[in-house]
């Protein structure tokens, strides 16, 4: 394995005082990554949710030399628009110049480090910190610096000339990517076959682009950021974990004297499928069948006709939920941010996705669905939240080293398939999104290598040039 | 109504609800109930504004709710149920009609979760109450519109899964 730690690494936690079980491995530059997460077996070591060296490392492998989702564009729609987030730990804001650019800035006065901006959407032609009066224009240059005729020659020399910019922002079907490196590989090679989802995504909307709400969900778990992603496209669960919610339906459908058998994914044609680089989806084409029956004719009918039907049974809905490593979460109707911020505490932002010129209750009809399932009173998503917890809350048997430390994943693992394109697919039940994120993961933590692994023929072995 | 039957209104309703009564609480709503817990301001002909919130429930909706807070044994959030205790205070009262009364208070629930990940920290919920209430003549007041708005509604309110 051609692994190398460097010196970072015993540095990391050094830094901020953080200390690790497998502190000693990874001190000796011993590969460890290969032993505990394991998804050609489909089982990951529980300390990989719990250690803070560990975490140290993901912040800067899988969030800080990757590309993160940032935000969409819709949410910073006219010059001056910015908004203010944390990837990792670093505070960013994105704006939209005067010009029409987007930029992603870090947050952080050239001065003496105070955040510039405070609110978390808004409109401002300059950012001004308070603490000295430094100013900035919606691009990050720095415009004004206070009292400057009383600096000295050569005082001024190391003033940056703005706030810090991310090196590569890109946008995809309206969605702001950005990496804090410049060598990272292209966004398209990032996003591979997860493109074709964010091209249904976006049609979902005639004019061919969807508008995010500026506010949404805020919510918060006291368990590691990568359950959260784990869970948002895991179809294995919600036959049990949400069971209120078919028994709701069920209940729904009685009383209109229209009772039926309850709904169960296990029953459906669903797929789950590994898109390489830790991303990964769960196909639920039952989803664009009920949404051909319930959405208004007029869109359906628009929808068909632009798309025609083949297409169409891919984008009503939408009929998926996706996962992109490390951040983000889509489905037709959401997008989910995840935020870690401890490796046992994580923020996740939940955003509604409005379609524009379409018939006012398709949006009515989408923001409920939403509301009742995943709000913060919802019947679905507090559900997850809550076993995030529990997850966490089992993890700390890792105390005792004679207690199992297994976390399985490997439901279906012998009966993946390859398809042409190089993903791999299983049933929706199986937990191949789940392996597939943790495919992602191990590339990703190993770094930068020449030599492919070999553990895998399918996507994903090319993440690295 | 005068501003003692408010305040005794609103006490009933709360002790209702911290008692986990809401076969009775049902009974002091309106049918057209609106229960509404916004996200953010909103307007109030504005259908679609009003369904970008955290609750905007009507009586069928609330009824299901009801359900699953209460019967269902499938609210998995609330295993064992969150105990809560509600205070009101800062009471208005503005009559609108002899039969249409609105009502402004300021409420406080606590609420505490005997499980193994919140049993340390009960959570406190501040929030604005705003209630209209209509009787039909000689008949008791009923709930028409009961909305609660937290004061973090666009920050962390946390798995408000129980009743507010």
């Amino acid at each position: 394995m051609a692994w190398e730690p460097g010196p970072e690494h015993a540095d990391w936690s050094r830094a901020v005082g953080l200390t690790s079980e497998h502190a000693d491995t990874l001190a000796a530059g011993k590969p460890c990554w290969d032993d505990l997460v394991q998804p050609e077996r489909g089982r990951v070591h529980q300390s990989i949710y719990t250690d803070p060296q560990i975490f140290g490392i993901e912040l800067r492998r899988l969030f800080y030399e990757n590309w993160f989702y940032v935000c969409h564009e819709s949410q910073i729609a006219l010059p001056g628009d910015y908004r203010t987030m944390s990837v990792g730990q670093v505070p960013l804001i994105a704006t939209r110049d005067q010009d029409d650019a987007i930029h992603v800035l870090v947050n952080r006065c050239a001065h003496r480090g105070t955040t510039v901006c405070q609110q978390r959407t808004g409109n401002a032609r300059f950012l001004k910190c308070e603490y000295h009066g430094w100013v900035y224009d919606s691009a990050g240059k720095l415009v004004g610096v206070s009292l400057r005729e009383g600096f000295q020659p050569g005082e001024l020399a190391d003033v940056p000339a703005g706030l810090d910019h991310l090196p590569q922002v890109e946008r995809y079907r309206g969605c702001v990517f950005a990496s804090f490196s410049a060598e990272v590989p292209s966004l398209a090679s990032y996003l591979g076959p997860a493109a074709r989802y964010l091209d249904d995504w976006a049609d979902q909307s005639p004019t061919g682009s969807v508008r995010l709400r500026k506010v949404g969900w805020q919510h918060r778990y006291r368990g590691n950021w990568k359950l959260a992603l784990e869970g948002s496209n895991e179809a294995y669960h919600p036959d049990f974990l949400h069971a209120v919610t078919w028994k709701l339906q069920q209940r729904r459908r009685e009383a209109a004297g229209k009772p039926g058998a309850i709904y169960r994914v296990a029953a459906q044609p669903a797929t789950g499928v590994d898109l390489g680089h830790g991303h990964s989806v769960v196909e639920l084409p039952h989803i664009a069948a009920a949404a051909r029956e319930r959405y208004p004719a007029a869109y359906v009918d628009e929808l068909t006709g632009r798309l025609g039907r083949e297409r169409s049974d891919r984008v009503l809905g939408a009929p998926w939920r996706m996962t992109l490593m490390p951040n983000v979460a889509f489905s037709g109707e959401n997008v989910r941010i995840f935020r870690p911020i401890t490796p046992e505490l994580t923020e996740v932002e939940q955003y509604f996705v409005e379609l524009p010129d379409v018939p006012p209750e398709l949006n009515i009809y989408r923001a409920r669905e939403e509301r009742v399932f995943y709000g913060p009173a919802g019947h679905g998503g507090p559900d997850d939240l809550e076993m995030f917890e529990r997850q966490q809350e089992g993890f700390r048997t890792g105390a005792v080293g004679t207690l199992n430390p297994w976390v399985l994943m490997n439901r279906q693992v012998r009966a993946e398939q390859v398809r042409p394109d190089g993903s791999r697919t299983a049933h929706a039940t199986s937990e191949i999104m789940q392996r597939g994120m943790y495919r992602g993961w191990l590339d990703l933590m190993h770094g930068p290598r020449t030599v492919p692994t070999g553990a895998r023929s399918g996507a994903g072995s090319e993440v690295t040039p | 109504m005068n501003i003692e039957e408010a305040r005794a209104f609103l006490y009933r309703e709360a002790r209702l609800l911290d008692e986990r009564r809401f076969a009775d609480w049902l009974e002091i709503l309106t049918e057209d109930i609106s229960y509404r817990v916004p996200l953010t301001d909103y307007h109030e002909d504005d259908a679609y504004s009003r369904e970008i919130s955290i609750t905007d429930d009507n009586r069928r909706r609330l009824e299901s709710r009801v359900w699953h807070v209460g019967e269902s044994g499938l609210n998995h959030t609330q295993d064992p149920p969150a105990r809560t205790l509600r205070t009101i205070s800062n009471v208005e009262l503005s009559m609108l009609a002899e039969n249409e009364a609105e009502i402004w208070c300021a409420v406080v629930i606590h609420e505490y979760r005997a499980n193994a990940q919140r049993r340390f920290e009960p959570a406190v919920h501040p929030a604005r109450g705003r209630y209209l209430l209509r009787r039909d003549e000689g008949k008791p007041w009923r709930i028409a519109i009961k909305e609660i708005s937290l004061l973090a509604r666009d920050g962390y309110v946390g798995a408000l899964t129980f009743l507010v």
